[in-house]
């Protein structure tokens, strides 16, 4: 450093940690500058003070000089960071407006490896899968299921624990929760399912739920996987009341769903209360892949029970939540925000568009979001919360610019799966014609974006609106989930063990 | 409030889609990058004498009858087969990404297009057509006019924005 007047640490010079964003390296920095600089404090050796904060500000708040001045920090006085995290904004600055205005804020978050910890083994598995059995699934559907449940329990490590719940309108232990790696006993079991019955997805997640908890332990990854086809009837608050209790105890709960008589609305709502995934499976023998992967993203969780608690600053609201990676699905505008579990590597994306109120002009930073990250890495047996926080200033004419690219390719894309969602509000309004032109521009941007296939099921859709007085359940579905594919999944992937 | 082009909704300031139809509503200044050139710049005419031979192309690319090679970097890149292949750099988030996309030679920083040229083979006939770029492509120094066939000789040089790669010619 040029000044060897203050050794210490720069870090320390502004009192905030060594992975702290600009926002707060920004906002630490006019807090003390309001206290001591020379013009409002005489006191003797304030000035000094202050020249020692200015210059511990300067080398930070520039990203290059940062990154240099890190490289060179001494060992000793370098604290284990256990993430990193990196924010980006629409705009830099907002501007003064007696309008409200949107500000969309990218927060990506790496939890980086531990030096001084040797390669600990992702934590136990501890899962129930929840298969429906009703007269449905009959056939291809419920012979793939059954012999990729086989194939999963083979996989299985010895410190895994698995149970099997048939449904259909009652709910059947098929194999009780327990290790049950190459079990002749229990691959008999899953073979002598067979279908029948309605579908009461309350009575399996139960079950499951259950299950799940015989074998639970906080450090494990406990999760509920549910497959199924059919739509359940009247029970849906008892599901989401099961989900907010599963979420308690950090509980996962995703859902695949084969076809198009499924109630996706349900199914995403319950992933959504639990950190956990919705996928759509458009043809039976896609049931092995999805699941195998989903389970092997499972296996190899590293972060576990990540939620994001937060308050909006005054005159802030958030609009929409969503994220990206490593598993893509909206998320609960409340806090805590539950976000699942993350595989060793990969990063958690997430995008947050925000309404800010008028903004007078005395107003000159605006604090958006100010909140913990929290999450478990169980193979540490620790718990950690990292503060994070999203604040802007404000300025009359802030210069033009293009928003980070970040921010525009997710969006592109989110903003389809949103229009898609505004369709299906409208249909269910009766606004056919106004539903039939949303999906038409849609299928406008899928042909711009390379993606025919699934603009052409689109404009299938769109032709047909009219006729049916609603787009087809299976159109639906792939409208749905072929715009949420579109979303980048980042780095994001997981080696098949 | 934004009005959107395309079906005029009113979406609040600071809206970077239209949230009706999709419409884009900022600016994209993701335009190449400028180069300068100077004046008197001294053209360095690479004689088709001093080109390197042609190069043995790896076992899966043994057809190749021409190559491209990166002057500063001396990468070559072996194009199989009779065939028009588009020359450029990509961005995140880019629709379209050239047939041979030169990023990891600095394209951007060289100023390179995204779609900046084609280069056709055709037997033992190469050309080359600017795409209308930026900043020009230019045959041994000499600015080609845009969206126009220019016949290749063995050791050419194309210089692409700053980027110069010679083209090589299998006799």
């Amino acid at each position: 450093m040029s000044s060897m007047s203050d050794e210490t640490n720069l870090y320390e010079r502004l009192g905030i940690s060594e992975y702290a964003s600009q926002d707060e390296i920004l906002r630490a920095y006019r807090k003390a500058a309001r206290r001591l600089h020379p013009d409002v404090n005489v006191e003797a050796g304030a000035t000094e003070h202050f020249i020692n904060i200015k210059e511990a500000y300067e080398v930070l708040i520039d990203p290059h000089k940062r990154a240099a001045y890190d490289q060179n920090i001494p060992q000793t006085q370098k604290p284990a960071q256990p993430v990193r995290i990196d924010i980006q904004y629409s705009q830099t600055v907002i501007q003064h407006s007696t309008e409200p205005q949107l500000i969309y804020a990218h927060i990506e978050m790496e939890i980086l490896p531990d030096p001084t910890l040797s390669d600990e083994p992702p934590p136990p598995l501890n899962v129930a899968l929840v298969l429906d059995t009703s007269t449905s699934m009959k056939g291809a559907r419920l012979d793939i299921v059954k012999a990729t449940a086989i194939e999963l329990i083979r996989q299985l490590r010895p410190q895994d624990t698995v149970s099997i719940i048939a449904f259909n309108d009652k709910a059947k232990i098929a194999i009780p929760s327990g290790s049950h790696a190459n079990s002749r006993k229990a691959e008999g079991r899953i073979h002598a399912l067979h279908a029948r019955g309605g579908t009461e997805i309350f009575k399996g997640l139960e079950a499951g739920f259950k299950e799940v908890q015989r074998n639970y332990r906080p450090s494990y990854t406990n999760h509920i996987i549910l497959i199924t086809d059919g739509h359940t009837y009247g029970d849906e608050k008892d599901c989401q009341d099961l989900a907010d209790a599963a979420a308690q105890k950090g509980i996962g709960l995703s859902s695949l769903g084969i076809g198009g008589r499924w109630n996706d609305v349900l199914l995403d709502d319950l992933a959504t209360r639990t950190g956990g995934n919705c996928l759509y499976v458009h043809k039976p023998k896609d049931i092995r892949d999805l699941l195998t992967k989903k389970l092997n993203r499972l296996q190899q969780a590293y972060a576990e029970q990540m939620s994001l608690d937060f308050r909006c600053g005054s005159g802030i609201n958030l609009n929409y939540a969503f994220k990206l990676a490593p598993e893509s699905g909206a998320l609960s505008l409340e806090s805590p925000v539950k976000l699942g579990s993350l595989p060793k590597g990969n990063h958690l994306q997430v995008l947050l568009e925000l309404i800010v109120d008028p903004m007078p002009i005395e107003v000159k930073e605006a604090l958006l979001i100010d909140g913990d990250f929290l999450f478990e890495i169980p193979s540490k047996s620790a718990s950690y919360q990292i503060p994070i926080m999203l604040c802007r200033s404000v300025d009359a004419n802030p210069p033009p610019e293009t928003p980070s690219p970040k921010i525009t390719k997710a969006l592109s894309k989110l903003t389809l799966y949103r229009i898609q969602e505004k369709a299906r509000e409208e249909i269910s309004k009766g606004e056919l014609a106004k539903a039939s032109t949303r999906l038409k521009y849609i299928a406008t941007h899928l042909l711009a974006q390379g993606e025919p296939e699934l603009a052409q099921v689109v404009l299938t859709e769109a032709a047909q609106i009219e006729e049916r007085q609603d787009l087809s359940e299976e159109g639906k579905k792939r409208i749905k989930y072929g715009t949420r594919a579109l979303l980048p999944a980042g780095n994001n992937q997981v080696s098949e063990s | 409030m934004i009005s959107c082009p395309q079906c005029k909704y009113q979406e609040l300031n600071g809206a970077l889609f239209c949230s009706q139809c999709g419409a884009q509503l900022y600016e994209t200044t993701d335009t190449t990058a400028a180069i300068e050139f100077s004046e008197n710049r001294t053209v360095k005419k690479i004689s088709s004498s001093a080109a390197p031979t042609f190069p043995s192309p790896p076992k899966n690319l043994e057809d190749s009858k021409a190559a491209i090679y990166l002057l500063d970097t001396e990468d070559t890149i072996f194009i199989k087969g009779d065939k028009e292949l588009t020359i450029g750099r990509s961005t995140e988030g880019q629709a379209v990404v050239p047939d041979i996309d030169l990023s990891p030679f600095d394209a951007y920083e060289s100023g390179v297009s995204r779609l900046h040229a084609t280069l056709a083979v055709k037997g033992a006939q190469v050309t080359a057509k600017d795409l209308g770029s930026a900043n020009g492509t230019r045959l041994n120094g000499k600015k080609l006019s845009a969206h126009a066939e220019h016949t290749i000789q063995h050791g050419d040089v194309l210089t692409l924005g700053n980027l110069k790669l010679q083209i090589l010619i299998r006799k």
